[in-house]
């Protein structure tokens, strides 16, 4: 069986405990705004309270007296002492402030100030049984109870131990199962390498009682999640016991651990709880496809159609102009060019008047955007989904402005040349035309010279066809059946000019698609690795 | 004993309102709104009821406080035989025991009071939920005692079990320590007996020697503090045990009290009637939290229904928006269209020539009716996507909204099916919509078949004329017509001019109108279907809307009842 990972890390972790503060002020800085408010801001007081702390030294190791109320942590407090600095009574709750015990030279005073906890006692030479300098160092705090009904000592128990390095929980043999200890212990049991248990009275059990006993309390804060409790039975009056916890406490403060195993344990639970809210961590990443619907879906909702067809209209509007016969091209030119009617002819500047996106339009580019962010974010809990979708939905007023500049652009830098057939059609058919107008000019001249009864001139003709009757009917025809086929052929032009607009403009859509949709979306799905990326760093576990 | 029966009746019907008041929508303040229910029903069934129809019914005095109090202990020097396990383990006891009178033992039958705690009894230990029944001749007749699990140990179990027994006694028999007396969990249990009226008696266990004063005037002023005067205190000294029970001399009080009870059956009655009547005044309090919570709720689930019924509202109202924009369809269906029948730019420019336009319509429509079925399926289409677009937006609206609303993100359940239209819409809407065309088509025919009219629509076939009919409803913006519309508009110019010709322009004005009617119908009833989803959602968890009047009623009658019962 493989290990919990819990292990490994909880081992490991503190050895590069630096990196994990930092990755998870990063991930606080990523997280905001983003995650669950209140758990963001419980990191933040994690980073923030660390680094407090670490600025403090490791020279201190502060040890919080916690636990019920008359389970004897005054008493504890004595004992471990030697002499009588804190109030003991029958009377229930007793200590009502922290009273701070400071041993060794060294100044605890920033650290008391920090705690502000100003009732504070130097434990001198003078105070017995203080043995050696063994336990120099050690700031043991001596903590209000959390079971009362006096509220305010909770508060305070709470606050004391958030701060403290070493969590020493006392109970005794009436108190040790009570749910009002158990509820902390399971809120701290990831500071099971902080936590010690000491079981006063002791000697108020005899016999197997007293092994049953530690066995039970052993047994309930497994169940409470802490891996290895280690439980003292101590008697605070006889002083059993009360040696070993001395040595267990002058070993913290030498090794100077407690500080970085407390702040680990923090950065573990406000790391787990921001990591509750990633989901899996593979990230989706967006393929060409999605990317592809979405651009589709978009020239449609923007008009790109209309545009295209508008321009394919114009070029058959101009080609008619063209090569149109000249007698009645003119009138070609009094009818409106379909593109300047939308404003997008090449000499036109600012918005098109292309119709506003209509309803059903703008429907379609929201649903396209959601598909590509809801694509993004499957498999993944909220927040996610909604923060992909925020992320590719641009304003719908940039939206759609941007999209009808990208149409507009595309259709007013085309190329509209007119194409060279033109021209040499123009040309032919003003040759024609002038044909007619000569083959015309000379009949009439003929028509006249009959009926002024003048002599005949002579008629020349090509293969037995007179000249100028040649000239006037084919001039004639020949230009209709030139503008028949140039309307053909400007049809077909047309069609061809529709095409390359449509897609010029569908090109400017997808630039705008990546720029207003798809670059914010992965940004945000980049957010979401480089967060994921962070949390574990910090030593959160996620799959 | 007819008042009685009264107040009977009005507590039943009162524990079934409250049952039918589930407190489901998750908020602030109901966690401990559905604890005051829960209790209620439960001393109301495992109490009251049993309670007030056995009045001479044996006092029950019940035994309850922290572990490691030593109630066990107590209980067996009361009894002076072991009934039940004391040892050092905490929690010890796990099921509770009943010591009485062996004569007693026919009132603690299983059938009423605290109906839901099945009997053992016999040797041996007893755990889970059960409640252990021993008969001991030592006690005298007439008071029973319960010893009951502790209050404040890690097993949930038995917390909830000891606060259902101490609901269920006539006599709390208190017990805490010299460490425990000032712990809040006892605290929140004797706030609640001030609430209920209890006869209460307080067992101070393993006082120091020599703090026995000191402790006891402290807690006695404790007592006053929170508005408990009048309750008697028993100290016992702590000292070695004796054969694992305490020494005679130290239950000497308790022992004399408890005999003075079984002595006297009008003490007996009195404690009986003075609980009784505390825990009927409590029930309209505890009653009205209940009813304030289930109005909370009431409120909260119209909220929630709205912030639904409006995202679907606006669907709706967005649908009918763009089916009215006169830009629905798209460019290419309209030009379709206008190859179909046949008119340039030409015709567009002479539409008042009507004849000619009946005719190359007609001539156009009679030969190309494959061509209409395909713009027929085109304005399908349009629509579909249409409709699924908002469908789609307003389930997503309707899930964010509720997502705002307290209530409920609880309610969804990281259920993401609710964000997209159900499968269902999807699939009904295609038939859906060919019913309405079917159902146009039925309109024009119907139009037809009427007067002269026949020959020409049958001239230009049924389906054109429904296309035509659909193109006007779908390309005409009421009016406003500008360059930019000029294909729309221009396409449905020729089709209104078509249908004029054949019904007269008011006909084709009640045409497009009742198509319009009956389409919006059968999209609102099909956006309907979809939004019933998050309605079933709510009603899964939010009981009907007269529970709540109903439980207002019950606890108005509750009340007259008790009123009169017990002053008479």
């Amino acid at each position: 069986m493989i290990a919990r990972p819990t292990f490994g890390r909880r081992t490991s972790a503190t050895g590069d405990f630096p990196a994990r503060l930092e990755a998870l002020g990063l991930a606080v800085g990523l997280a905001e705004g983003r995650l669950d408010a209140d758990d963001v801001a419980f990191a933040r007081h994690v980073v923030d309270k660390a680094n407090v702390r670490l600025r403090h030294g490791t020279t201190h190791t502060l040890v919080a007296l916690l636990g019920a109320t008359g389970s004897g942590k005054s008493s504890m407090a004595n004992a471990i002492t030697g002499s009588e600095v804190a109030t003991t009574g029958v009377r229930r709750p007793t200590t009502s402030s922290t009273l701070g015990l400071v041993w060794g030279e060294a100044d605890a005073t920033g650290l008391l100030d920090w705690l502000e906890v100003s009732n504070r006692h130097l434990v001198t030479a003078g105070d017995a049984r203080r043995g050696g300098h063994d336990l120099d160092g050690l700031v043991l705090l001596d903590v209000p109870d959390h079971d009362s009904v006096a509220v305010a000592h909770r508060l305070e128990m709470e606050r004391i131990a958030e701060h403290a390095d070493l969590l020493l929980w006392v109970t005794d043999p009436e108190k040790y199962a009570d749910e009002a200890m158990h509820h902390y212990l399971q809120l701290l049991s990831h500071h099971g390498a902080v936590t010690l248990m000491v079981l006063n009275k002791s000697d108020r059990l005899i016999g197997t009682q007293l092994d049953d006993c530690v066995r039970d309390l052993t047994r309930l804060l497994v169940a409470d999640g802490i891996e290895k409790p280690s439980v003292f039975p101590v008697s605070a009056t006889t002083g059993a016991g009360v040696d070993a916890v001395r040595k267990r406490l002058a070993q913290s403060v030498a090794d100077q651990r407690a500080v970085i195993e407390r702040l680990s344990a923090d950065i573990t639970v406000a790391g787990e709880a921001l990591a509750d809210h990633i989901g899996p961590a593979k990230s989706t990443s967006l393929d060409d496809s999605t990317a592809r619907r979405l651009s589709v879906d978009l020239a449609d909702a923007s008009g790109v159609e209309v545009v295209a067809q508008a321009a394919g209209g114009s070029y058959r509007k101009s080609a008619a102009a063209r090569t149109g016969w000249p007698v009645t091209r003119w009138t070609r030119r009094l009818r409106p060019d379909p593109l300047r009617r939308l404003h997008l002819d090449p000499a036109s500047r600012g918005r098109s008047s292309l119709p506003t996106p209509t309803g059903a339009q703008a429907a379609r580019a929201q649903a396209a955007i959601r598909l590509v962010a809801d694509e993004a974010s499957a498999g993944l809990p909220e927040p996610w989904p909604t923060l992909f979708r925020s992320a590719a939905t641009p304003p719908p007023v940039t939206l759609t402005d941007r999209l009808d500049i990208a149409v507009a652009d595309a259709v007013r830098t085309h190329d509209h040349r007119p194409p060279r057939w033109w021209s040499a059609v123009g040309v032919v058919q003003i040759v024609l035309a002038l044909a007619a107008l000569a083959g015309g000019l000379w009949l009439t001249a003929l028509a006249a010279n009959n009926w002024m009864q003048l002599p005949d001139f002579p008629t020349p003709t090509v293969w037995r066809i007179p000249v100028p009757t040649g000239l006037f009917l084919g001039g004639l025809f020949g230009g209709w059946v030139l503008a028949l086929l140039s309307r053909q052929l400007a049809r077909l032009g047309g069609k061809r000019r529709a095409a390359s607009v449509r897609r010029a403009a569908a090109t400017s859509v997808e630039s705008v698609a990546d720029d207003l949709v798809l670059a914010p979306l992965r940004a945000e799905i980049a957010r979401r690795s480089e967060l994921v990326a962070h949390l574990r760093r910090a030593g959160a576990d996620i799959d | 004993m007819a008042d009685l029966d009264d107040i009977v009746r009005a507590l039943r019907e009162l524990d079934t309102a409250i049952g039918t008041t589930p407190l489901r929508l998750d908020a602030p303040g109901v966690e401990q709104a559905r604890i005051v229910a829960t209790e209620l029903s439960d001393q109301i069934t495992d109490y009251l009821l049993p309670r007030l129809t056995r009045l001479d019914a044996p006092l029950l005095a019940v035994l309850g406080g922290s572990t490691g109090s030593g109630k066990s202990t107590i209980t067996n020097s009361l009894a002076r035989a072991d009934v039940s396990p004391a040892g050092v383990l905490r929690p010890t006891t796990r099921a509770p025991v009943l010591i009485c009178h062996p004569d007693d033992l026919e009132w603690f039958g299983a059938d009423d009071l605290l109906g839901d705690l099945p009997r053992v009894t016999g040797d041996g230990t007893a755990t889970g939920h059960v409640l252990k029944v021993q008969p001991t001749p030592t006690m005298g007749p007439g008071v029973a005692i319960i010893d009951a699990p502790d209050i404040d140990s890690i097993e949930s179990a038995n917390r909830e079990l000891a606060a259902q027994l101490l609901a269920a006694a006539d006599l709390w028999l208190f017990v805490t320590t010299a460490v425990r007396y000032a712990d809040a969990v006892p605290w929140d249990f004797l706030a609640r007996a001030r609430q209920r009226g209890v006869a209460l008696a307080i067992i101070i266990n393993r006082v120091p020697p020599g703090a026995a004063d000191e402790i006891s005037a402290h807690l006695a002023q404790m007592l006053v503090d929170g508005g408990l005067p009048d309750v008697s205190l028993f100290p016992i000294l702590e000292g070695p045990l004796d054969g694992g029970r305490l020494p005679e001399a130290a239950v000497a009080d308790l022992r004399g009290v408890i005999g003075a009870l079984v002595d006297d059956a009008d003490q007996r009655a009195a404690i009986v009637a003075r609980t009784l009547a505390g825990a009927l005044a409590s029930v309209p309090v505890r009653s009205r939290q209940v009813l304030d919570a289930a109005r909370a709720q009431d409120a909260m689930a119209v909220e929630l229904r709205n912030g639904a019924e409006r995202a679907y509202a606006q669907a709706l109202v967005a649908v009918g928006n763009d089916l009215n924009s006169g830009t629905l369809l798209r460019t290419e269906v309209l030009e379709r269209w206008q190859e179909l029948i046949g008119t340039g730019e030409l015709m567009r420019a002479i539409q008042s020539r009507l004849s000619v336009i009946r005719d190359r319509v007609g001539a156009a429509i009679r030969g190309r009716t494959a061509a209409t079925g395909e713009v027929q399926g085109e304005i399908t289409s349009t629509l579909e996507r249409l409709v699924l677009d908002h469908a789609d937006a307003a389930a997503l609206n309707a899930v964010t909204a509720w997502r705002q609303l307290p209530g409920g993100t609880e309610l969804l359940a990281g259920d993401r099916t609710l964000e997209h239209m159900s499968d269902d819409f999807r699939t009904a809407l295609a038939p859906e919509i060919r019913a309405w065309q079917d159902e146009v088509l039925e309109l024009v025919r119907a139009r037809g078949t009427n007067k002269r009219n026949t020959a020409r629509v049958l001239a230009f076939g049924v389906n054109g004329i429904g296309v035509a009919l659909m193109i006007v409803i779908f390309a005409q913006t009421g009016g406003i017509t500008g360059g930019e519309v000029a294909v729309a508009s221009g396409t449905a110019g020729v089709s209104q001019a078509l249908l004029n010709a054949l019904f007269g322009e008011q006909a084709v004005r009640d045409l497009a109108t009742q198509a319009r009617a009956l389409l919006a119908n059968r999209l609102g009833s099909l956006l309907e279907v979809d939004a019933n989803r998050f309605r079933r959602r709510l009603w899964e968890v939010v009981p009907p809307p007269e529970a709540s009047a109903t439980l207002e009623r019950t606890i108005g009658d509750f009340e007259t009842a008790r009123t009169v019962g017990l002053s008479s």
